[in-house]
Formats: structure tokens, C-alpha cells, sequence
């Protein structure tokens, strides 16, 4: 027997080639009983490796290298839990007090967190140091067999030391990959990692490839001078008690009040909730709640959501909106106590989704929160509630994409940067992804991707790219930090899971990433930062302040006919998750009338109901062209709701519950194994139990084909009802504002800008159509950020500085505080009392024209920068509060597209007239039909279109067609370019920001788009415009 | 007044010298030149223009060609303007009004600000007050009006040609031994190491280019190690390379080009040892590359690679450099490497080594270690896998023996 007790993963970040999963099952195939996984200073692989050798049979020890101060490493072994917090506890001290990289553990710290530490010595530490620190017997004397000259002279004197200090001597093969092939990979991961190329690594590199998983009977023969050493391994091994089945992790407990139980406290709260959502007498729901109550006690959950409701709590008293989303939904507990804002019984929503008994799994409540400021507040109250060590950030293992793969191994095989960037761009191409080769539809493969790039497949080099690009593909390639994920633990967290600096002064992250946490059970509550969440918040503030009145989104008019009427005309810009092209095409067919018709909408524009041929049979019965029949008349409960066609992951696990007799908790199992990280084992253990359930009712032949068919090819990607309901809400509150408050709304989506689909140039010329008027940025009118002012009786919105680029806010702040001391009587005497103010900025605002009313007197743009480039100029200090009198200037003022590039140069966006405007004459010569027109066009016709390109985008499931939104001055049109028609007209359609397109009208019950024949080039006096939504 | 040349052909200048010694080349589709004193041989500026646009023509030169009283006014016009632009002095504004500011040369900061300010041509820049622009943009205003108004005043920067160190010798009869033709580079040699140091340079390489009587030029380029110009000391390592590589057929013209540099300076310390001369030193070098091949003589270099024995000889580069760090390691054992590696065979038996068989060394293996295993460049062609072992003879010989990817055997050195 052997055991390999010195093993790096990939999660040594660029110091191993294998990742975890591959190791444990490479052990498994060759009968070795157990293995240590020990990374260079991270735990970051060890849930990983733990859950891959639990599946396996193989016992997982806990260790990792250690970087010492003085030099060196120490490689250290968990021998029970003191060890593993110990060893938790080092990797967190060091960390947390380094520069990133550049983590190295003291002796004194190692001193200090020695104990239930085993540690191999390797000859590069004096063994009389290693044996003070861990003790005499926790010391093991370690060699390796590489086939080496130089490493049996340190094998010599490593059992010269062992026979000295009288140590065991063990032998291991200090792996670093799995498969001797894999040295390939492990050369170019060093090359990466010393940012040099493979031809001049040399010495760098490995010297050979004997760093593999070696059969026992291989070890055996390379030790056989010396066999004790293979046993000394595994008597080694077996001291080696703990596994992170062990973790002693604890969910910290809450503080109630005198004379409560957690349990007690948790019912009370929730019934008194209850009252308030359900009344007093709402028998389905009490015994809903009382059901899932009795899981919560059962599972000593009370606690978890006790906390999750005291961070609402307080965000309802600070006055920052927050929404639980996700699988909580499906709570009637939550909704009773406030986290949710869906009544999971009224929708029916399946509670096991989200905690069940038997799958031992902790829940996972995700809340949306205001991004920015209100966000940031909400986590600060965790880490003051639960202090430093209490509660951190979850980590986002980064993995290499097909980008970075392509780029990195490239420039390790030193291919030149100007071919990577072209092979990267080919990559950026929609869904030209190799991890999504698995995508239906996606249907690129890497050699498809590398010959569009124009690459030669027979090339030796190329393949070797292609090859490890394919092979580095997933592995880690640094730690990040989840955007929103926080553990919080009953104590010292640092023991749990060692602890790293995040980038943000006094914030901690952990080594593990969600699924980790999900895995190992620690409870984890996602604060997620929505930017429509900031919007909601702010258009409730501006109404307040400037409509003078109250917007409750929970108490929302239910079914407000203008909000219904924009949906079905697809009038949906700016809102919530309805806003996007494949959105707004589906929306005229789909009509929703109704709030679950935007909870179906939410849910239908996505890859499962795409990908399993669900959304067209659905919009088909929608508009009774197809009998609403179910897949079998047992699932008719299940299914009616959408018309006979499966939509969300909860049908899918009620399907799995009434056909084949599943449980809730393995109903959730069969969608787990249907994620991300599929096994293809347990899918077909599941998928044989299906089977024989539903054999066993008669569900046979066909019908059971279509029902598997169903189940496993959605199961993946479906949207939670719950989830898709939780969006629904927020979609129909911003549609509200926009249909009832477009300055207001308006105003807050430019403020919360990056966001949503569409540039604040198409949000600007949207709410224009609408009737909202704009006012440009006014240095003696505007703010930072952009606001609302009364004009000609109605509401406009004034841009703020924020549109103003490269403005400093604090300028804007120093410009505000001037001129509320006094009326700027000149630009020379505001730039005398706003010092701040840069060459930069000052020019930016005469270009804008944000000049144009300081002083006395109308000016115009040129008007002002001749002054402006006067006040700019220095002044001798005698002089300085003089100021030049002001001349007229002699330069002629803007004309009108003048103005619009200059808006465009230097805010991004025009109020002003739309650009295609300026040439609308010229295109009716041409026979341009507005994109207004074009819906009043029968199908059929001939057309030619013209616009601003704001959308491209190639969908993975679209079999290569591309979709362009071109935008005039009316509106926009939609046009779909078949992939060969793409393939024909890719330099036009690519290249020209404004284009000119013949095709067919598609003109189909609403639903409208052109068909591309032809493209090129739209004529247009200038070539200012707006970022498109490209390709993402 | 000015006459400015503004076209693609490389003989602008050459047109231009044929009219005035007083040229300045702008770039190399731009030479501008004085037309002063030219009058009272061709005429009016008319005239001038007439006889430059003629020589021109007669050697193929297509350009734009303006004459102006001033150079940057000259300038502007013939970059700006197609054909011949005459601008009779006091109507400078007028012809540039219409030029684009792109064309003006000013910093892109200070382009984009007149941009900004909605001004086209240089007339929008010659119609702004002086005392506006100038308190705006300060002295680049005031010379950006002057430009426009085709009154700034600007000096020829004269432009010399490049010293030449090349001389060329025809001979009435094909020369075809070494010894006369040595002769005459040696008097060509020592013409150019004058001319060199009167310009205080000295040369870097040497190109002999002889011609033959099958009218081919047959070129040999001797790269010097350090700067030197003493006629001996070149003359040698001609005839060395001349030696080494022979011309082959009789030479009826022969050529020396020297290359210019820097000349070598070293200051020699006190208690510094002394070194030969690089000159002497270089000689040496070129006999022993003439007796031995070029590529058997270099100072060695061990290649980062983990493939055994990998080094290559690189051209001796002679300084006052840092001395080569001493292998503290100590020596062990001695090996010595059979260069070539000697060819073997070798008998196996489950994994032990029975026997070796070679030209040097045969006999039955008494003990043996390894293999060691070393193998690389798996990305490439040369990619390489050999696995060696130690053995002892039964003569009690330690020797090194390789396998190689191809399964041959070779037996590498001995242990003394």
C-alpha cells in the first residue's frame, strides 16, 4: 500500500496543473487509500478536494506549504482540529498582514501555532529548528525520487539528519500533477507565473515529468532500497485523524430577548408577521409556516434566520430598500418576516427548493440591496454586529476562460501579442466559448474558433496553443472576492477557514468560495448590490421632493393598465429585466396582462426554455394556436399554470415528485445534479430512478422519453419560479415609476449609471419620445448629480456635472458652494473662486455650453471658451483679483452638428436633436423609412432601414444569427442577420457605428424586425455617437 | 527668398543643390533652399520656378514646388498647395488663407483648442485680434498668427551630408593573386584610416566588395570587436578574411567600406593587469578562425536548459567587464567527456544493466546507478528525452552511459 502525502492542486495558483477533483480521482484508479493535498499557502482546494474524495472512498488530509519568513517552505500536515485552526490561524496571520504576494509566516508564528501540526521536513529547514517548533515526534523526515542526480545527494543527507535526530523517514513524490502529460501544462503555469515564455524559461522549468500520481507498485520499486519508507507513509497516514467533516463550525447564535429560545423567538416574530401579511385566518398559510417552521427547529436554523431578518430590520429602519430574491422566495416564513416580498402560497411556490430536510443542506438567502452607498452600509453593520474575525466576504476562485486561457498559454509559447489580441477578439464573439462547448447551441468548437481566427490547424505550434488552452481551461487562477456573499460565524472565523485582506481597507475574505461554503455547511447570506434596487430608491426620493408625493413599492396599484399597455407594446427601456432586444421581441406575442405574465416573461428569455424548445410552444398556446395539453394528465396541476410547458425549476421538481414519487429533498438532489458541476454518474443514477418511478406508475414509452427529456435538459438552466417572481416585482415596480414619474425615474437611472442594457443615450432619447424634456448641464443651475426642475409647467430633468467627463465631484461640490455664495459674475471670476477647477474640466464646460449663462448676457459655446482659455491663463499676483474685462470674442458660434459633437465629445450623450436627424432629408432620398414607420409596413416588403448601431449581439442559443437594434430619431428597429448573410457583411456590420440596411420586414403579430440583405456605411454629417451594447 | 520642394522622390535634395548650397531637409519628402542671388541668373521668381520645374522634370522628380519670402511660408505652401505656388511678398495671408490648421506644426493640444474654437483654415487663425490670441495662447499664439499671416521668420538649418568611408579601386587587368591586391587596399586602407581620424572616428566593420570578371560583386564583411582605425591592424584582418574565404576568380575592381564609430577609449589603471592590445588580440583570433573554422572559436556559454551538456560558443567580446563568478561548488569527481560521445551497446536484463560494448570501454557491469532522467523542449522539434546511468566496469572503470528518445546508446565520458 502507498499512500502521497505531499500533493499540490492547481490551487497552488500557478504552482500545480491539476485541480483537486483530478487528483482524488487519479488516486482512486490506482488504489492509493489516501492523500494530502497541501498548497502553497492557501486552503483554497481543500473543499474541493474533500468533497471529490468523500464521492470516492479516498481518505482527504489537510496540509499546505508553508512560505517562512527566513526562507523556504514548511510543509505542514493537520493532524486533528487544533491543527487544522492552527494551521488556519498561520495562513490568516501572515495574510493579513502582507502586501498581497508577498506572504511569509515568522518562526514565531509558526511557533505559535504549532501544535496538532505535522510537519515534513525536506532538508531546506534545520531539523533541530523543526524539531523545537512541532516536537520530536511530529517531525517527518521526507525524500523524493524524481529520477534526479542531484536530489539523492539531498536524499543522502536527508536520511543522515533522520538517523541523527532520529525521525521517521517517509517517502513521497511531491506531485504536481496528475498525469505525467499534464508537465506540459505545469511548463507553460511556471512560465505564466515568471511572466517569461517557454524558449527562455530554461532552468525554470520542470527537469522532467516524474511529478505525477505514480501506481504504489512504481513507488515501491523506486524505494525499494529503502521500503520502509513506504510504510512510514502510511503509518503517518493513519495519524492523520481529521477531514473537514470536522470543521466545528458554528452559526453564531442570536441574542433574544429574556425568558425566549432562539426557537421560540423566531415563531413569535414570524406569526406576528404572518397577521400582518396573511390575517388572522389563513389556514393554507399557517400550516405552511408551521410546517416549515418544524424544519427550521429541526435543522437549528433559527438562528440563520433570525440574523437574516435582523440585517433587514435594520435596513428598514436606515431606510434602504431591500428585497430577498432566489430560492428564499419560496418561504412563507420569509415572506412572513419580511424578507421576501412574494407570497410563496399564493404562488404555490415549493418550499423544499429551498431548504429541505434530507439533503443537510444549509439555505441560502440572497438580498438585493441598493449598489453604492446603502449597499456598503448593510455590510458594515455585519462586521460591526459580528466583528472582524466573526463574519468576512466569501472568496471568487478566478478561473481561466477561453480569453485568458488562449492569451496566457499564447504568450507562454510565444506567439506575439498582436495575433493573441485577434485570437481574443474571435473569443469575444458572443458565445464562442469552449467552457460552453456543453451549451446546447453554443456549437463552437476550438477549431472552429482558431480557424475563423485564420489559424493553420496543422501547425505544430497551433495545436500545442489549442491543446493546453483546452487544458488550462477552468483551472484557478487567482483568488478574488465575491461581489457580495458573507459568512459569519459563532466566534473565531479564522480557525474555520483561513482569512485573506481584501482590497478594501478592514475587510476580510475568506479562502473559499460559495459553493465551498455550501458544501461545508457554512451559512453564508448574499447582500447583492442591484443597480435598479439604487434606482427604485432614488425615483421614490426625487418623487418625494418634487411630485410632493409618497411611493410605497410594497403597496404598488396591483394591475395599472399603463404599465400592462408599455409590455405589450414593448415599450419597456429602462425597466427591470423586460428591457433587453430578445426581451422586447418576445413582449408583443407573450402580452402580459397580468402580474404572473411578467413573472413567465422574467423567466422565458433564458437558455433552458430556449435551449429545451419550451418558449415557442408556450407563446404558441398563449396565443391559442396550440391546445394547452401536459406532457401527462397527472402533471396537469403542475403544468397549468404555463399552459402545459415547464418553465421553471420548481415544475421540474414537482414533475420529478408526481411521476416518479420523489421526495422534495430528492427532487433538489436531481437538480443539483443537473448543475454546473455535473457528474455524469449521479445523472445517471438519477435519471435510472426517474425511470423505474415512473415505471412504476405507468408512465412509459414516449411520454416517459419526453418527461426525462424534459427534466434533465432544463434542470440546468430553468429559472426559479421564486427567483424569476422576486424580478417580476421589481420589473413592475420600474415600470411603474417610468409610466407614472418618467423625470424622476429618468433622472435616477442616469444617476446609477453603469447599468441595465442601454446607454444613457438611448435612456435620454427614450424619455425624450416620451415627452420629457432635458436641460443641459448649467454651471449656475446643475448639481452633481442630474436632478429635477420645474419647466414651462412641467418636470425636466437638468443633466448634472456627473455627465460631465472627467469631472472631479468635488469641483461640482466647490462649484455648487461658490455659487451659493454669490452669482458667478464671469467665468474669470469663477475660476478665481473655484481654485480646484482644471484646464480640463473649465474647457469641458464652455464646449458644453454649461457656460453659456454665467455673467450677464446670452453667450454662446465659442463665446465662452474664448473667455475660458483667458481666465485659464496665469495672472500675476498684483492682478489677480482685477480680472480681464470681458471682450466679445471673434469666433463664429456652433452649428447644430458642431453642438452634438461636442455633447458627444464630452458628456457621451446629446439632448439635442437625435443624429440621424441632421440627415433624415438625404435618407428619405433614399428611401430610408423611419424606425416608427416600419411597424405600419406589412410583412414582406422590402425595406431599407438607417441608425445608430445600439445592440449588437450573437446569442450562444441562436445558432450563429446576429441581432442589431439600430436607433433613429423615431425609435428603433430591430434586424436579424442570418450567419451567412453575418459571414458576408461582418466588416460593415462591425466596423460603422451608423448603418444603412436593406432587407425583408418580418412584420408578425406585433413582433417586427428586418431581415439583413445588405449593409453599409449610413451617411451622416459626423461620426459622434454613443458605446453600443456589444456582444455580452 | 525660399523655394520649398515637397514630394515623394528620394533626389529632392540633389534638385535642390543643383540651385543653392544653402539647403535644409525637412524630412525626406521635404527640402527647402535659398533662392538668393538666383535672379541674376534666371530671371524673376517666374523664371526660377520655370528652370527648377525643368531640371526636375529631366531627372524624374514629380513635386510640389513653392517660392515664398519667407521659408515657413514656402513650407506651408508646398505641402498645402499642388504644383508650382509663386506668393509675391506682402500676399503671404492671402495664399495660405485656404490651408487647413491641421497643417500648421503646433502641439495636438494646442490644435485641439483652435478646433474647439470652430477655426478651419489659416485664414480663421490670421483673422483673430493679435492681442486676443496672444494673451490666450501666449507666444504660441503670437507665432501661430504669424504663421498664418505668412510673417514668421525662420532660419535655414543647414543640412551636411553624411561623412562616406568608401574607396574604389579598378584595375586595367583582372588582379589574381592576394599579394596585389593587398597592395592596393592596403593604400585604400590607409586614405580612409586618415579620413577617419581627421573626423575623429574610427571603424566597426569592414566590407571588401570585389568584382570579377563574370561582373559579379563577391562581398566579405569583417566585424571588428572594438572600434579601431590603425591601417596595419584592418589590412591583416582583410587579408586573414581574404585568406580564409578566397575571392575564387580574378578581381577587376575592388572596394573597401569601413563602417564609423566611436572610437574605443580606455583608460588604463595602475594596478590593473594588462590585457593584450584588442587589436593584437583580434588578429589572433581571426588566424585561429582562419585554422580552425569560425564556429570553433568563441568563448563558451552554458544554455539555460536542463539538456545535458548544451553550451555554445559565442564571439568573443573583449572589456573591461566584471570577472566570470567562480563555481563555488566543490569538485567531487572529475569527468571526462568522449567528444563525440562514443557509440554503445548495451545488454539489459529486467531493468539491470548486464553489459557495455563500445570502442573505448566494453565489459560486464559490476554496480550501476540511476537512470537519471532529464527531458525538454517538448514544444518544439529539438524536444528530447535521455535517461543515463553510472556504471562500473569489471576493469573497475566508472563510466557515464545515455539512452536517447531513439533508443540508441552512447557511452559519454569516464570518472577519473
Amino acid at each position: 500500500m502507498y499512500v502521497e502525502l505531499h500533493a499540490r492542486s492547481a490551487f497552488s495558483f500557478l504552482e500545480g496543473a491539476s485541480p483537486p477533483e483530478e487528483l482524488v480521482q487519479q488516486c482512486a484508479n490506482l488504489d492509493i487509500p489516501a492523500m494530502a493535498l497541501v498548497d502553497t499557502d492557501n486552503l483554497s482546494g481543500a473543499p474541493r478536494f474533500y468533497m471529490a474524495a468523500k464521492e470516492v472512498g479516498i481518505c482527504p488530509h489537510i496540509g499546505a506549504e508553508i512560505t517562512a519568513a527566513a526562507g523556504g517552505r514548511y510543509t505542514l500536515l493537520v493532524e486533528n482540529r487544533t491543527g487544522y485552526q492552527n494551521l488556519c490561524r498561520l495562513i490568516s496571520a501572515m495574510k493579513l498582514r502582507s502586501e498581497k504576494g508577498k506572504a511569509a509566516a515568522t518562526e514565531a508564528e509558526f511557533r505559535q501555532y504549532a501544535a496538532g501540526l505535522i510537519c515534513l521536513a525536506d532538508g531546506s529547514q534545520p531539523f533541530e529548528l523543526l524539531i523545537d517548533i512541532y516536537g520530536a515526534g511530529n517531525v517527518y523526515a521526507e525524500i523524493q525520487r524524481h529520477l534526479l542526480r542531484e536530489e539523492e545527494i539531498r536524499n543522502e543527507r536527508v536520511s543522515e539528519l533522520a538517523k541523527k535526530w532520529k525521525v521517521p523517514l517517509i517517502a513521497s513524490n511531491g506531485i504536481r500533477y496528475a498525469h505525467a502529460q499534464n508537465r506540459e501544462l505545469m511548463d507553460v503555469l511556471t512560465c505564466v507565473r515568471h511572466k517569461t515564455t517557454i524558449g527562455e524559461a530554461g532552468r525554470l522549468l520542470e527537469r522532467n515529468a516524474e511529478r505525477y500520481l505514480k501506481p504504489p507498485r512504481a513507488m515501491k520499486r523506486l524505494f525499494s532500497t529503502t521500503p520502509k519508507v513506504i510504510g512510514a507513509a502510511v503509518e503517518l497516514s493513519d495519524r492523520l485523524q481529521f477531514t473537514l467533516q470536522n470543521l466545528g463550525y458554528e452559526f453564531p447564535k442570536y441574542p433574544v430577548p429574556p425568558g425566549e429560545t432562539m426557537d421560540s423567538f423566531l415563531r413569535a416574530q414570524t406569526l406576528k408577521g404572518a397577521l400582518n401579511r396573511y390575517g388572522p385566518s389563513h389556514e393554507k398559510a399557517y400550516r405552511q409556516i408551521e410546517r416549515e417552521l418544524a424544519v427550521i427547529e429541526k435543522l437549528k436554523l433559527p438562528g440563520y434566520f433570525l440574523i437574516v431578518w435582523d440585517i433587514v430590520e435594520y435596513c428598514r429602519r436606515e431606510g434602504i430598500l431591500v428585497q430577498g430574491r432566489g430560492s428564499a422566495a419560496n418561504s412563507a416564513v420569509c415572506y412572513s418576516l419580511g424578507i421576501t416580498a412574494i407570497d410563496p402560497v399564493k404562488m404555490e411556490l415549493l418550499f423544499e427548493r429551498f431548504l429541505s430536510e434530507q439533503r443537510g443542506e444549509m439555505p441560502d438567502i440572497d438580498l438585493d440591496l441598493p449598489s453604492g452607498d446603502d449597499r456598503e452600509r448593510a455590510i458594515q453593520y455585519l462586521y460591526q454586529r459580528y466583528g472582524r474575525l466573526g463574519a468576512a466576504m466569501t472568496a471568487n476562485i478566478i478561473t481561466y476562460r477561453s480569453r485568458s486561457a488562449t492569451r496566457d498559454v499564447g504568450k507562454a509559447l510565444g506567439f506575439d501579442l498582436e495575433f493573441l489580441d485577434r485570437l481574443s477578439k474571435v473569443s469575444a464573439r458572443g458565445a464562442w466559448e469552449m467552457e460552453n462547448a456543453e451549451t446546447p447551441g453554443a456549437g463552437f468548437t476550438p477549431e472552429q474558433r482558431f480557424s475563423s481566427a485564420g489559424l493553420d490547424l496543422k501547425n505544430s505550434q497551433v495545436t500545442k496553443l489549442m491543446s493546453l488552452s483546452g487544458q488550462i481551461l477552468n483551472l484557478p487562477r487567482h483568488l478574488g472576492q465575491h461581489s457580495g456573499g458573507m459568512v459569519i460565524c459563532q466566534g473565531q472565523l479564522d480557525s474555520i477557514v483561513p482569512l485573506e485582506p481584501a482590497t478594501m481597507p478592514g475587510r476580510v475574505v475568506i479562502q473559499w468560495d460559495k459553493d465551498d461554503c455550501a458544501d461545508l455547511g457554512l451559512i453564508k447570506v448574499d447582500l447583492l448590490g442591484l443597480g435598479m434596487m439604487a434606482v427604485l430608491k432614488d425615483s421614490i426620493t426625487l418623487i418625494r421632493d418634487h411630485y410632493k408625493e409618497e411611493v410605497d413599492l410594497a403597496h404598488l396599484p396591483p394591475d395599472d393598465a399603463p404599465v400592462y399597455s408599455a409590455l405589450q407594446k414593448a415599450d419597456t427601456i429602462g425597466w427591470f429585466q423586460v428591457e433587453s432586444r430578445a426581451q422586447m421581441s418576445c413582449l408583443p406575442r407573450m402580452k402580459p396582462a397580468h402580474f404572473y405574465d411578467i413573472v413567465v416573461q422574467v423567466a422565458i428569455i433564458r437558455p433552458g426554455p430556449i435551449v429545451g424548445k419550451m418558449m415557442h410552444p408556450y407563446l404558441r398556446r398563449r396565443e391559442g394556436d396550440e391546445a394547452p395539453i401536459c406532457l401527462h394528465p397527472v402533471l396537469e396541476p403542475v403544468l397549468k399554470r404555463t399552459l402545459g410547458v415547464p418553465l421553471f425549476q420548481e415544475q421540474l421538481l414537482r414533475m420529478a415528485m408526481l411521476v416518479a414519487d420523489f421526495t422534495g429533498g430528492e427532487a433538489e438532489e436531481l437538480r443539483r445534479a443537473m448543475g454546473f458541476k455535473r457528474s455524469e454518474e449521479r445523472m445517471k443514477n438519477i435519471e435510472t430512478r426517474l425511470r423505474s418511478g415512473m415505471n412504476k406508475k405507468g408512465i412509459t414509452g414516449e411520454v416517459q422519453d419526453t418527461i426525462v427529456q424534459a427534466i434533465t435538459s432544463f434542470a440546468l438552466y430553468g429559472f426559479p419560479e421564486s427567483h424569476a417572481a422576486s424580478f417580476a416585482l421589481i420589473a413592475y415596480a420600474s415600470g411603474y415609476l417610468k409610466c407614472h414619474y418618467l423625470a424622476a425615474f429618468t433622472a435616477a437611472m442616469l444617476n446609477n449609471q453603469p447599468m441595465g442594457f442601454y446607454s444613457p443615450l438611448t435612456l435620454v432619447k427614450d424619455a425624450q419620445r416620451h415627452g420629457l424634456h432635458f436641460l443641459p448641464v448649467d454651471v449656475t443651475r446643475s448639481v452633481w448629480l442630474c436632478a429635477i426642475e420645474p419647466f414651462n409647467g412641467e418636470l425636466a430633468v437638468r443633466l448634472g456635472f456627473n455627465y460631465v467627463k472627467g469631472f472631479n465631484s468635488a469641483t461640482a461640490d466647490e462649484i455648487v458652494a461658490a455659487r451659493n455664495h454669490a452669482t458667478f459674475a464671469s467665468i474669470d471670476d469663477l475660476r478665481r473662486r473655484v481654485p480646484g477647477i482644471s484646464r480640463a474640466e473649465l474647457t469641458a464646460l464652455a464646449d458644453l455650453g454649461a457656460l453659456n449663462e454665467v455673467g450677464s448676457g446670452k453667450r454662446h459655446r465659442r463665446d465662452t471658451l474664448w473667455q475660458a482659455e483667458l481666465a485659464l491663463r496665469p495672472v500675476a499676483e498684483l492682478l489677480q483679483d482685477a480680472g480681464p474685462p470681458e471682450t466679445s470674442s471673434p469666433l463664429r458660434p456652433m452649428n447644430p452638428v458642431e453642438r452634438l459633437e461636442a455633447d458627444f465629445g464630452n458628456s457621451g450623450l446629446s439632448i439635442g436633436a437625435h443624429p440621424m436627424r441632421f440627415c433624415r432629408d438625404e435618407l428619405t432620398r433614399m428611401n430610408v423609412i423611419p424606425a416608427a414607420r416600419v411597424k405600419c409596413l406589412p410583412d414582406g416588403q422590402r425595406v431599407r432601414v438607417a441608425g445608430a448601431v445600439i445592440c449588437r449581439q450573437q446569442p450562444g442559443t441562436a445558432k450563429g444569427f446576429v441581432f442589431l437594434s439600430l436607433e433613429d430619431e423615431t425609435g428603433i428597429a430591430n434586424v436579424i442577420v442570418k450567419p451567412d448573410v453575418f459571414t458576408r457583411l461582418r466588416t460593415s456590420i462591425l466596423s460603422h457605428g451608423y448603418l444603412l440596411i436593406d432587407g425583408t420586414l418580418q412584420n408578425q403579430r406585433g413582433v417586427v424586425s428586418i431581415k439583413a440583405h445588405a449593409a453599409e456605411r449610413c451617411p451622416l454629417p459626423t461620426d459622434a455617437m454613443a458605446a453600443s451594447h456589444d456582444f455580452r | 527668398m525660399f523655394g520649398c520642394l515637397y514630394g515623394a522622390s528620394p533626389r529632392l535634395a540633389e534638385l535642390a543643390e543643383q540651385f543653392s548650397p544653402l539647403v535644409e531637409r525637412l524630412a525626406d519628402d521635404a527640402v527647402v533652399f535659398s533662392l538668393n542671388g538666383l535672379s541674376s541668373l534666371f530671371g524673376d521668381s517666374h523664371q526660377i520656378a520655370a528652370e527648377i520645374s525643368r531640371r526636375g522634370a529631366s531627372i524624374g522628380i514629380a513635386a510640389n514646388l513653392s517660392i515664398a519670402a519667407d521659408k515657413t511660408t514656402a513650407v506651408l505652401a508646398a505641402r498645402n498647395l499642388r504644383g508650382v505656388t509663386i506668393i509675391p511678398a506682402g500676399r503671404e495671408a492671402k495664399a495660405l488663407s485656404g490651408i487647413s490648421i491641421d497643417a500648421l506644426p503646433v502641439e495636438p493640444d494646442l490644435l485641439a483648442t483652435l478646433q474647439r474654437w470652430g477655426l478651419r483654415t489659416l485664414g480663421d487663425v490670421a483673422a483673430l485680434p493679435e492681442i486676443g490670441i496672444t494673451e490666450r495662447l501666449g507666444q504660441a499664439g503670437h507665432r501661430l498668427r504669424a504663421l498664418a499671416l505668412g510673417k514668421h521668420v525662420d532660419l535655414l538649418h543647414l543640412s551636411r551630408p553624411a561623412a562616406e568611408y568608401t574607396a574604389r579601386e579598378e584595375f586595367d587587368d583582372p588582379v589574381e593573386l592576394l599579394e596585389p591586391l593587398l597592395f592596393v587596399i592596403s593604400a585604400q586602407l590607409h586614405d580612409l584610416t586618415a579620413k577617419l581620424e581627421r573626423n575623429g572616428r574610427a571603424a566597426i566593420r569592414i566590407a571588401v566588395i570585389a568584382s570579377t570578371d563574370s561582373c559579379a560583386e563577391i562581398v566579405r564583411s569583417i566585424e571588428l570587436p572594438v572600434a579601431m582605425r590603425d591601417p596595419k591592424a584592418l589590412l591583416k584582418q582583410v587579408q586573414l578574411a581574404l585568406a580564409a574565404k578566397p575571392v575564387g576568380a580574378p578581381v577587376t575592381a575592388i572596394q573597401i567600406a569601413l563602417d564609423p564609430a566611436d572610437p574605443r577609449v580606455v583608460q588604463g589603471g595602475l594596478f590593473q593587469a594588462a590585457g593584450p592590445e584588442p587589436d593584437k588580440l583580434q588578429t589572433l583570433l581571426s588566424r585561429l578562425r582562419a585554422l580552425t573554422g569560425a564556429h570553433r572559436v568563441g568563448s563558451p556559454e552554458i544554455l539555460n536548459t536542463h539538456r545535458p551538456n548544451a553550451f555554445q560558443l559565442r564571439p568573443s567580446i573583449f572589456g573591461a567587464g566584471d570577472p566570470a563568478p567562480v563555481n563555488s561548488r566543490p569538485v567531487r569527481l572529475a569527468f571526462r567527456y568522449f567528444r563525440p560521445p562514443i557509440p554503445a551497446r548495451v545488454t539489459m536484463q529486467k531493468q539491470n544493466l548486464r553489459q557495455v560494448v563500445s570502442e573505448y570501454a566494453t565489459g560486464v557491469v559490476v554496480h550501476f546507478a540511476g537512470p537519471w532522467r532529464t527531458s525538454g523542449e517538448w514544444w518544439a522539434e529539438t524536444s528530447w528525452t535521455r535517461d543515463e546511468w553510472d556504471v562500473v566496469l569489471e576493469d573497475h572503470g566508472v563510466y557515464r552511459i545515455y539512452l536517447t528518445t531513439s533508443g540508441q546508446w552512447f557511452l559519454e565520458g569516464s570518472y577519473d
